[in-house]
């Protein structure tokens, strides 16, 4: 923090220091003009130098220096882009086609990876490469729409609930009811109701997910609603909402971020738990909740295993990276550590 | 002066890496503390003042380091040591050190009789538990706590700012230690509280013939603790002197604006002096007298070559050119040349 | 109290003389505020009273937990009062009031807070800090915002570029003075200073304290200073009140209080003034305040005016006291 502030003045001294010698050497003081005053200018003293600091400047920088969390943001890319130009690419297959041999007429079942199909194929002949970017896709889709959903919700609550008092006691009041409902009964009742879907599914975790959300923003919010800077900011007359734009949330950006990052493999895992207990996706949406399904049923056929093994490993990338990104960018965003 | 050296520091000099660069903490420093005497170091923050004092206790920051230098205490040269074992021996049963914010140094979860006793069993030898709780209550009562029998067993968080103070000087008695540091240990106070904790020092330091480092921002504050006060700019002593030669007869041009700037001294309606500007960075190479850019009247040799100590008398010397004989002749500023009859402002 | 008060500093009871020599800008009449409901009721202020004149620094003094920051906060209504009124120009400014005069009062009165790493957004560049209080009254061209932002900056001696930096690039001493900026830029005609130097160190303090007293020769401010510290009180007020357990038990102009302070707990604050004089700081006797000295139960105190304009919460023994002591 210090160190832009002293580079400037540094600077300055520099200057100033550098003028008198040339001035002493220019001249051969005498020991009379050594001890003449020096010149003196007030203002000098006020300039702490000039810096170019910016908040989100500063958090990039701090990311970048975290080499793990940059190379799991790589490997995230990657994996986020594949997935939307996989179908696209040439050679790709169905991921809901039968394959079937073009001579017999059976289909190729359990065929382990291979030049034909990259990752083999599942117990009733479906090419596992295909299906699992598609599965992929569907999965971070979920993991993304419901993260969003939860924010918006729940940082909009969480601030409602936490900034304006007379509000405390009827939001604790609900959120105790509804959060005594086991989320997982909601989650089950509703993917139960209504048809299956990608859809269904976003709804249903969405429609319990911001509750936490909510009321970890508003714990956040009255540990610094009243600091001085707040009480400064309301004793100026400033409108609630800039209050809360300017004021409040800037400074739980990290904190944000880091639950958005981790709400994301959280409703993965609710996808595939959903799908686990039979309530998920449609057997043409591939979610990696099915495929991973599909897998444990032939887990003890070490030969079939491959078919546990890819979604699995994909899961796993997708969730430590979620993981690791998210703490990373979490203490980056966080000023105290910007030097 | 006959008196007999407890702490010598020769050319001290201390470092701090930081992002590829040296901060030059404390500039070849050299000084020594005298045994039962009580010692002010005075300097603005980030003069260096509780860097100087943490060497002492080897609290440096991991980034920091002693470059050169020794530290003598009892013939041992503290500089040397590198171990934690080393420095444990060293701190607390030798010197013990009072903070600013007392929280800091006090444990939320245990009674502080507990804490005092824990004190007394590391560095006294005492082992009976009647005995330990008898000295538990002896320290409290001689810091001033009431009831120290019940007050012995409550907890940190229930003392006002000004017991807790109490409770770690307490807990620094305990250790024994021959030399108390105490850092800004008022700053965060009440001047009524800020008042007693400094008289309860001095009543201490004699009763347990301490050697006390008092360390402040405040010169105000130190006139009625010490013998001795050291002034302290960007690393380095820029003058040293008995508490009534630095007070009645400053010759550093720092000294003076410390002094002249000081709320007691001012009239209503006259401007107060100020110091302009900010102290030099310490990661740059300071060429001449660090503090000739804040000067007003600086000399021109000022900003070329460093001034060497001059000797007003044998205990007090000071840093500057003013006082080489050909400098011009310059006058403290008129609101600190009267300092003894100061009292009859306020009656 | 005596009819001819000169000064008409008011009594717990609020009363007002008729003819006053000076104008009243702010007045308190029997403040009370309390936290908490029910059994942990806490009342922080016991019915305090005073008036605060146009153009004068009023300062109040006290300890910590004395309350004195609660009475500054009230009148900028971050805490609501439990009883009594706040009048600002003869008009209630306390509990539920009117859009246009919560508008001028928002403008009119400003607040510099006590501690300046705390008190300033650090999110936000200085330009938006100084210029907040400003958005919210009125709205203006960019340019016209910038300019007065500048022109705020350089009153306080800050540099106009500094406009475009974040609040951890600067010092203390800085950062008060861009606290001060903001308060300034809204032209305001009293400020209240919570204990606005005790955070800084003793170089910084007396800048910032010349700039409060340029700004209000300048500007004709008037200034409510809160501290804890009588040696700062005596350099910068024109009257103290000593706050002490959320009562003010001693009122009057700044030198006659000093000399002449009569309740044992405005002495006990004076003589904790640190003097940079070694030889009277060590012969000095310390007083220390013990509420068991009063006599209270058998002799109740009053509030009553002593000398002009000298007010003390005592009963008649502790004032003969006094005067004994004069």
């Amino acid at each position: 923090m210090a160190s832009i502030k002293d580079k400037l003045s540094r600077n300055l001294e520099e200057s100033m220091t550098a003028q008198v010698e040339k001035e002493a050497r220019d001249l051969e003081l005498s020991d009379q003009e050594l001890f003449s005053f020096a010149e003196y200018d007030e203002k000098e003293g006020e300039k702490t130098g000039y810096s170019n600091y910016s908040y989100w400047g500063s958090t990039m920088r701090m990311f970048l220096k975290n080499k793990g969390a940059v190379l799991m943001l790589v490997l995230m890319m990657a994996i986020l882009i594949f997935t939307v130009i996989q179908p696209y690419l040439p050679g790709q297959m169905d991921p809901n086609l039968v394959n079937t041999d073009a001579q017999r007429f059976i289909p190729l079942r359990n065929v382990p990876p291979g030049a034909d199909f990259w990752f083999g194929t599942n117990s009733i002949g479906q090419d596992l490469w295909a299906r699992i970017w598609t599965g992929t896709r569907t999965s971070l889709f979920i993991g993304f729409s419901v993260a969003l959903v939860e924010a918006v919700i729940g940082i909009t609550v969480g601030v409602l609930w936490g900034y304006l008092r007379h509000l405390d006691f009827l939001f604790t009041e609900i959120y105790n009811v509804l959060d005594n409902i086991p989320h997982t009964i909601i989650l089950i009742l509703i993917a139960y109701i209504m048809t299956p879907s990608v859809k269904t599914l976003i709804f249903a975790m969405s429609l319990t997910g911001w509750i936490g959300m909510a009321r970890f923003i508003r714990n956040q919010i009255l540990i610094i609603r009243d600091r001085d800077y707040n009480l400064a900011s309301r004793c100026l007359g400033t409108p609630t909402y800039r209050l809360v734009v300017k004021n409040l949330l800037p400074y739980l950006v990290s904190v944000i971020m880091l639950r958005m990052a981790l709400s994301i493999p959280a409703a993965i895992g609710s996808e595939v738990f959903i799908t686990y207990i039979g309530l998920g996706l449609p057997a043409t949406t591939p979610g990696l909740g099915r495929l991973i399904e599909e897998g444990r049923v032939v887990m003890m056929n070490a030969s079939q295993r491959y078919q546990l093994i890819y979604p699995t490993l994909i899961l796993s990338i997708v969730t430590i990276s979620f993981y690791i990104i998210g703490n990373a960018f979490s203490d980056a965003a966080d000023p105290k550590n910007h030097r | 002066m006959a008196q007999e050296i407890i702490v010598s520091v020769k050319d001290l000099n201390v470092k701090f890496r930081l992002q590829n660069q040296e901060l030059h903490a404390i500039r070849n420093v050299s000084l020594d503390v005298y045994k039962g005497e009580s010692l002010a170091i005075v300097g603005e923050s980030g003069s260096g003042k509780s860097v100087f004092t943490k060497t002492f206790m080897g609290l440096l920051d991991a980034n920091g380091f002693i470059s050169s230098g020794q530290l003598l205490y009892k013939g041992q040269d503290l500089a040397q040591l590198k171990k934690e074992k080393d420095w444990q021996k060293i701190r607390g049963g030798e010197i013990a050190m009072i903070m600013q914010d007392p929280m800091t140094s006090l444990n939320p979860l245990k009674s502080i009789g507990a804490q005092i006793a824990e004190a007394i069993r590391l560095h006294q030898d005492i082992r009976s538990a009647k005995e330990v709780q008898e000295r538990v209550v002896g320290y409290l009562r001689d810091v001033g706590i009431p009831e120290p029998e019940r007050r012995s067993r409550q907890f940190a968080h229930e003392f006002s700012g000004g017991m807790r103070q109490r409770v770690v000087i307490a807990i620094a008695l305990a250790c024994n230690p021959k030399i108390l540091i105490c850092d800004e240990p008022t700053t965060a106070l009440d001047v009524t509280i800020q008042a007693q904790i400094i008289d309860l020092l001095k009543e201490l330091k004699e009763k347990y013939h301490l050697t006390i480092v008092f360390i402040t921002h405040d010169l105000g504050v130190v006139a009625n603790i010490a013998d001795r006060v050291a002034v302290m700019y960007a690393g380095d002593f820029v003058e040293i002197g008995m508490a009534e030669e630095v007070f009645y007869d400053p010759r550093h041009p720092y000294t003076w604006a410390l002094l002249s700037s000081l709320p007691q001294l001012g009239q209503r309606g006259e401007e107060l002096f100020t110091i302009k500007g900010t102290p030099p960075s310490l990661f740059k190479k300071i060429t001449g007298d660090a503090f000739a850019p804040r000067n007003p009247r600086a000399l021109k040799i000022d900003y070329l070559q460093e001034p060497p100590y001059f000797e007003v008398s044998p205990t007090h010397k000071a840093k500057t050119w003013l006082l080489d004989p050909r400098a011009p002749k310059v006058e403290p500023p008129e609101a600190i040349r009267n300092l003894k009859n100061l009292e009859e402002v306020y009656r | 109290m005596s009819p001819d008060t000169k000064n008409g500093a008011g009594g717990p009871a609020g009363t007002k003389t008729k003819e006053q020599p000076r104008e009243v800008l702010l007045e308190v009449q029997d403040l009370h505020v309390t936290f908490g409901k029910g059994k942990k009721a806490f009342e922080a202020v016991r019915g305090v009273s005073f008036q605060v004149y146009r153009g004068e620094t009023f300062g109040i003094v006290g300890e910590s937990g004395s309350g004195k920051t609660t009475i500054g906060r009230a009148i900028m209504r971050i805490h609501p009062t439990s009883g009594g009124s706040i009048y600002y120009k003869g008009e209630k400014i306390n509990g539920k009031i009117g859009r246009e005069l919560d508008r001028r009062i928002l403008k009119e009165i400003q607040m510099i807070f006590q501690d300046p790493m705390a008190s300033l957004n650090e999110r936000a560049k200085v330009d938006y800090i100084v210029s907040e209080g400003l958005m919210n009254q009125q709205k203006l061209s960019e340019e016209e915002r910038l300019r007065r932002v500048r022109q705020a900056l350089s009153d306080v001696g800050l540099l106009p570029e500094f406009a475009s930096r974040f609040p951890h690039e600067f010092s203390g001493g800085q950062r008060q003075r861009i606290g001060i900026a903001r308060a300034l830029i809204m032209e305001p005609e009293c400020i209240i200073a919570d204990e606005p130097i005790s955070a800084l160190d003793v170089s910084i303090r007396a800048q910032v304290l010349n700039l409060l007293a340029n700004l209000q020769n300048t500007k004709n401010i008037t200034y409510i200073f809160i501290a804890h510290d009588l040696s700062v009180m005596r350099y910068f007020t024109d009257r103290i009140a000593v706050v002490h357990k959320g009562r003010i038990v001693e009122l009057g102009e700044t030198e006659e209080l000093i000399a002449h302070a009569v309740h044992p707990y405005t002495r006990a604050l004076q003589s904790a003034i640190p003097m940079p004089d070694p030889a009277h700081e060590r012969t000095k006797k310390l007083t220390v305040y013990d509420p068991s000295i009063h006599d209270y139960d058998v002799n109740p105190p009053t509030w009553q005016e002593i000398r002009p304009g000298h007010f003390v919460l005592a009963n008649d023994r502790e004032v003969r006291e006094g005067f004994g002591r004069m």
